[in-house]
């Protein structure tokens, strides 16, 4: 429920912690069933940053979706802090990969649309929508329609707008996927010191290999047809990281192996 | 990199946004230095109607016409002069306006909510939206001498007349935009869990508006357009009542004066809703 949340609470310790449980999802197209996603079971620890890895057609996106709770599974069943996802809520927030600002409404009104369902005085909501925006550095454009921001400035108001509600798990759906490599730099450390101060639980859905080692605590690495976990990488290597250090590349070297085997 | 700070000038200085300055600022570089880009504007678009009036003048002077016919600008600018002088031609062009505004809002009204209704209720669109569109494919002058001998030739016929001619654009904007909305903010509005009416108010209302404006500008400038045909036709006041009384009494400089007019202001009304469209619908001109 959307009155759960308050503005001023901080994201208690262990909240944000996810269990999935024998997700399975099939698709019927032209008469052929695909299994998008076969018995997949996955514990996510509170305060986790957690990225899924895999080809497209690996059912990554379909389960960061049930994850949000956009869609439902056929079977099995998840829950965040023992509740059941059935449903979205402000205590998921989501980034997409389009950013999917309202291109009606400006920087700080599309920010500010994440706070709309929660209890807090106007003043609080405005305030918080200002540190969300200075947070992703986008002080002085709080006025700008989308259309005038370029694509990362545009991704930055996205994650701030999934920030805004402070939810205990965010999911971000190849949330640096469109933009160009330097960018994706800048965004990648900036995600980083992001959560280091908001606290929350991240589950990131991406095809980069390196961006995950980078970011995350455990990297999932799927596989299609169906969709399945092939195996998952603890990165145990603390930050900043290099993409040049030995384990990186070791690790990278892995994934892109199993990748590549299947 | 807990150390980061995201107000470092650096991260965004290199990516400033495309704003709307730098638009206008390649627009001027073309421009006369001496005159601003407006000045431009507005002395090209006068370029077509002074040439039209220069061969005007030239036809009435070679007398390729009788004078009768085609009288000559001199008069007609003198008979406009006296039209608006007398304060006769301002009270035309009320009553004009009146009917068009009463009729765009009845028609308009009706037409936005059966379109809004079609747009949202699958069964409606299915077995009630192919009559209303096939009674609306009857052109409004096909529908003049049934509406004659129901309502009359008074005020109601004009109101009739034109509220039935903005009714389709109207109707057609709400559906069309209904129907072809980005469906996508819809997950977005899920996501953060907003109200049913916030939904409808911050989300579905401005993605549909742009198309409503357009069918806004439609109803009014075709709605122009049939009022003064029913003025002609049945009237005794309204600019097209003064056109009509200049072809009978053989004035043909009250006929041009009036089209004048007639020409004038209902480019004025489309203009100014376009600058409306424009200023309350700017992101859908400017987003990809």
């Amino acid at each position: 429920m959307a009155d759960a949340l308050t503005l001023s609470r901080p994201v208690a310790r262990d909240a944000g912690a996810v269990t999935i449980q024998d997700v399975s999802k099939t698709f019927h197209v032209e008469n052929r069933t695909v299994h998008a996603l076969d018995d997949v079971s996955l514990a996510i620890a509170s305060g986790e940053f957690i990225s899924i890895v895999g080809p497209s057609g690996c059912g990554k996106s379909t389960l960061l979706r049930f994850l949000a709770g956009l869609d439902r599974p056929d079977g099995g069943r998840i829950t965040v802090d023992g509740e059941v996802v059935d449903r979205p809520s402000l205590k998921r927030g989501i980034v997409f990969q389009d950013h999917r600002l309202l291109p009606w409404l400006n920087v700080e009104e599309n920010v500010a649309l994440s706070l709309r369902s929660l209890a807090g005085a106007p003043s609080a909501k405005k305030e918080r929508v200002q540190s969300l925006i200075d947070l992703v550095g986008l002080t002085g454009f709080e006025k700008a329609f989308p259309h005038e921001l370029s694509g990362g400035m545009s991704q930055r108001a996205a994650i701030a707008r999934g920030l805004a509600p402070r939810p205990p798990l965010l999911l971000l759906d190849e949330p640096l996927g469109a933009l160009d490599s330097l960018t994706r730099s800048y965004l990648q450390d900036e995600l980083l010191a992001i959560r280091e101060r908001e606290k929350s639980t991240v589950v990131m859905v991406t095809h980069d290999v390196e961006e995950a080692i980078y970011l995350s605590d455990r990297v999932v690495v799927m596989e299609p047809r169906p969709g399945r976990i092939a195996a998952t990488f603890d990165i145990i290597s603390r930050r900043p990281r290099h993409r040049d250090d030995p384990d990186f590349v070791a690790t990278r070297r892995k994934i892109t192996d199993l990748l590549a085997k299947r | 990199m807990s150390d980061v700070t995201f107000k470092a000038p650096v991260i965004i200085s290199d990516r400033r946004p495309q704003r709307a300055g730098a638009g206008e600022g390649a627009a001027r570089s073309w421009a006369r230095p001496w005159l601003s880009d407006a000045a431009t504007r507005v002395l090209l678009g006068l370029v077509p109607p002074l040439a039209l009036l220069a061969l005007w003048s030239y036809a009435v002077r070679q007398e390729w016409l009788a004078e009768q016919i085609l009288p000559a600008p001199f008069l007609v600018y003198e008979t406009t002069r006296d039209l608006l002088l007398t304060g006769q031609l301002a009270d035309e062009l009320l009553v004009s306006l009146a009917r068009v505004g009463a009729g765009l809002a009845i028609g308009g009204g009706l037409g936005l909510l059966f379109g809004l209704a079609f747009g949202l209720f699958r069964t409606l669109d299915l077995y009630v939206a192919p009559t209303v569109r096939a009674f609306c494919l009857v052109p409004s002058l096909g529908w003049l001498p049934f509406f004659m001998l129901v309502f009359g030739i008074g005020e109601t016929l004009k109101l009739v007349l034109i509220a039935k001619t903005c009714f389709l654009p109207l109707m057609v904007g709400a559906y069309e935009g209904l129907r072809s909305r980005p469906r996508k903010y819809d997950e977005v509005a899920s996501a953060l869990e907003l109200s049913w009416f916030s939904r409808v108010r911050l989300v579905v209302w401005p993605s549909i508006l742009p198309s409503i404006l357009t069918g806004v500008r439609q109803a009014l400038s075709r709605g122009w357009k049939v009022l003064i045909l029913v003025e002609m036709i049945a009237s005794a006041a309204g600019l097209g009542y003064l056109m009509m009384w200049g072809r009978k009494a053989f004035q043909l400089d009250v006929v041009f004066a009036t089209m004048i007019v007639i020409g004038l202001v209902g480019w004025a009304l489309d203009h100014a809703l376009t600058r409306f469209q424009h200023r309350a619908t700017a992101w859908s001109f400017k987003a990809a």
